[in-house]
């Protein structure tokens, strides 16, 4: 098999994961190629319009289980290919010196046992780091089920070492993944958690969740990312849309992947990592689910319309976050401004502080920016979801950036 | 009549010249680069003589704090047709009001500084990721790149610290300027001086085809967004981008 057919069949495999951040550390380069740049960088984009920056392979697409939402599983008749160690550090080198790629996401199915595996991408790394020089990013999926031994000689050669949750109960767990249990990838967690270092995964631990595959609510998920961000310290919690590679009467038959769920899911966790909310604020049991028409902050906010209208110039830094349409680097503009003098809405957009959403939950200086009449939730409502179809039809309503 | 001051070189020259104007108290209309612009019928240029460059620099970097030196820097490199004028009231008003000029964007020239430095820097972080080097057969990794900013001296700088083993040649097309780098130094040559360097191309056909066989697979057929990708990777970066190149 050529190299090239190789990596078509282990990129294939890699992609439906959905991690693509290359952040959160600081290696530098100690006389060799590479090093890491804190706030992450993207080398392209694409044709789905997610980042790339790392070059996002499996080791080898065999697996000795069955997952059933997963292409790899042994029940599966797929081309499988495995990369050698020097395979793989030689196509990383040759992308890292072009400035094709960030460094290396290094995952891989499971061949013999999950000790034997986990050696096989320790061999990998120590080649990368030791003989080829390497200080760029490294990301790798550890193996749950290896041994704690193993797990810590790989977070010394890592930037970020990531275990997949997958879902999150654990009775969705037994029903698609028997072998996986939620015990394993918590105990990586804990190991990562308990060891984290400058040397040691300096760019800390994420997870990811499947979101569609089984009958879990959105209470159910952003709740298990609730729990995992505050038991493990996780950087990312990150949710993948399912798409149903397999055909298996256990799992759901859709034909598009639920991508506006998953974004509505993306706002929400960005809202409990930069904006001080919490799971209870956003869901409960008789409203476990995200309204697919609104945004989940506009949506608080419709129901809490008694806080709004905010005053600008007064309002505390977390009463300003809760504006729709207001993020953090917005939210710290004002208050740096408003010490100096007081802001009218023409000085939000001279600073580029978008108003479209904001204006009917704010006033400047006591004034709203029209007729108080349409302070009414079904109004603003319409003319939110209005905007959000105009936004959307330009493409850029997947950005998980706007705040 | 309009007085604008001429400066000849870059941001030294500029910095040393705005310092000799606030020392000397004289408000200028304009300032300028020499032979970079056409001279209306009311202007008149003015060359003022900066006794000692050096000194002057090192007034200004006692007086603003490493926040204001950056901006500044940043708004010089770009290609705001009014960026000298724009740093000098930049500094008057800092001067005014101290590093709390952050805070009053309700002063056009500092909302226009610190929005011009944002969006160099960008351009610059964005080309950090899309500049594309080929190995050439003199064995140094070569990358062309056009860009509406000058940030060349950014991006070699990140760059002898990413790749500080190798040898490589970034060239800014628009501007005519090479960084080229020897695993020690960085040095910038212009167009007219770099006509002895061999830039010919070694067998690339196997590593750039792995990387568009790459790009093409990890993209994920049920969730395609041209659109989305477009607005993170504007089409004027593509022609340099070999993955992209084809889809021009
Ligand atoms: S263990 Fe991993 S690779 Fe193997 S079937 Fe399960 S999800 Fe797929």
């Amino acid at each position: 098999m050529t190299i090239k057919e190789k990596l078509i069949i282990l990129s294939d495999s890699a992609k439906y994961d959905a991690s693509c951040s290359s952040s959160g550390s600081t290696r530098s380069n100690t006389n060799g190629t590479g090093n890491a740049a804190y706030s992450g960088i993207c080398h392209s984009f694409a044709s789905d319009g997610r980042c790339i920056s790392l070059l996002k392979i499996l080791m080898t697409n065999s697996c000795i289980f069955d997952c059933k939402y997963c292409i790899n599983r042994k029940s599966n008749d797929v081309k499988r290919a495995i990369f050698t160690p020097v395979e793989i550090c030689e196509i990383t080198m040759n992308f890292y010196k072009r400035n094709y790629i960030e460094g290396l996401f290094l995952s891989s199915g499971i061949i013999k046992s999950p000790n034997y595996t986990m050696e096989k991408l320790i061999e990998t790394l120590y080649l990368l780091r030791k003989k080829y020089h390497f200080n760029g990013y490294i990301h790798v999926k550890a193996i749950p089920g290896a041994s704690e031994v193993l797990l810590k000689k790989l977070g010394t050669l890592a930037d970020r070492v990531s275990a997949n949750i997958e879902l999150p109960t654990s009775n969705g767990l037994k029903l698609l993944a028997p072998n996986k249990n939620e015990d394993k990838v918590t105990n990586i967690m804990k190991t990562i958690k308990v060891n984290r270092s400058r040397s040691f995964t300096p760019a800390g631990q994420s997870t990811q969740m499947i979101v569609g595959a089984t009958g879990e609510t959105d209470l159910d998920i952003l709740g298990k990312s609730e729990n995992l961000y505050n038991n493990y310290s996780l950087k990312r919690v990150f949710y993948s849309a399912y798409i149903p590679v397999n055909k298996d009467k256990l799992l759901p038959a859709i034909k598009n992947p639920p991508l506006v769920r998953e974004n509505r899911l993306y706002q929400a966790d960005w809202l409990l990592r930069f904006y001080n909310y919490k799971v209870d604020d956003l869901l409960s049991h008789d409203n476990p689910n995200f309204n697919i028409l609104i945004d989940p902050k506009a949506d608080w906010a419709l129901r809490h319309l008694e806080e709004y209208p905010k005053e600008i110039n007064t309002a505390s830094y977390y009463d300003l976050l809760k504006i729709p349409g207001i993020g953090p680097r917005n939210a710290k503009k004002i208050v740096s401004n408003r010490k100096y003098y007081k802001l009218e809405f023409n000085d939000l957009k001279k600073m580029n502080i978008s108003l479209k959403r904001a204006k009917y939950f704010i006033t400047c200086n006591g004034k709203y920016f029209t007729d108080t009449n349409i302070f009414n939730k079904k109004i603003i409502e319409a003319n939110l979801v209005l905007e959000d179809k105009v936004v959307s039809n330009k493409g850029v309503q997947l950005s998980l950036f706007n705040e | 009549m309009n007085k604008i001051y001429i400066y000849d070189g870059g941001f030294i020259s500029f910095i040393a010249l705005v310092v000799e104007l606030f020392k000397n108290k004289i408000t200028p209309d304009d300032i300028k680069l020499i032979n970079s612009y056409d001279l209306g019928l009311f202007d008149t240029e003015i060359y003022l003589k900066v006794e000692n460059e050096q000194e002057n620099i090192k007034l200004l970097k006692n007086k603003i704090s490493r926040e204001a030196l950056y901006c500044i820097y940043n708004v010089f490199l770009s290609d705001n047709k009014n960026k000298e004028i724009i740093i000098y009231n930049f500094l008057k008003s800092y001067f005014k009001y101290g590093k709390t000029v952050f805070g009053r964007r309700n002063i056009d020239c500092v909302n226009e500084s610190i929005q011009i430095s944002k969006y160099v820097r960008g351009e610059a972080h964005k080309l950090k990721g899309f500049l594309r080097f080929s190995k050439m057969k003199n064995n140094f990794y070569y990358a062309k790149f056009e860009s509406n900013n000058n940030v060349i001296g950014i991006l070699a700088s990140h760059f002898s610290k990413r790749l500080m083993s190798d040898n490589w040649i970034i060239h800014d097309t628009k501007r005519g300027i090479y960084a080229i780098y020897d695993k020690e130094k960085v040095i910038y040559l212009t167009d007219e001086e770099v006509i002895s360097l061999n830039l010919e191309k070694d067998n690339e056909d196997l590593i750039e085809d792995l990387w568009k066989t790459f790009y093409k697979t990890i993209g994920i057929k049920e969730r395609e967004n041209k659109r989305c990708r477009q607005n993170f990777m504007p089409k004027k970066y593509w022609k340099n981008m070999l993955e992209v190149e084809d889809e021009l």
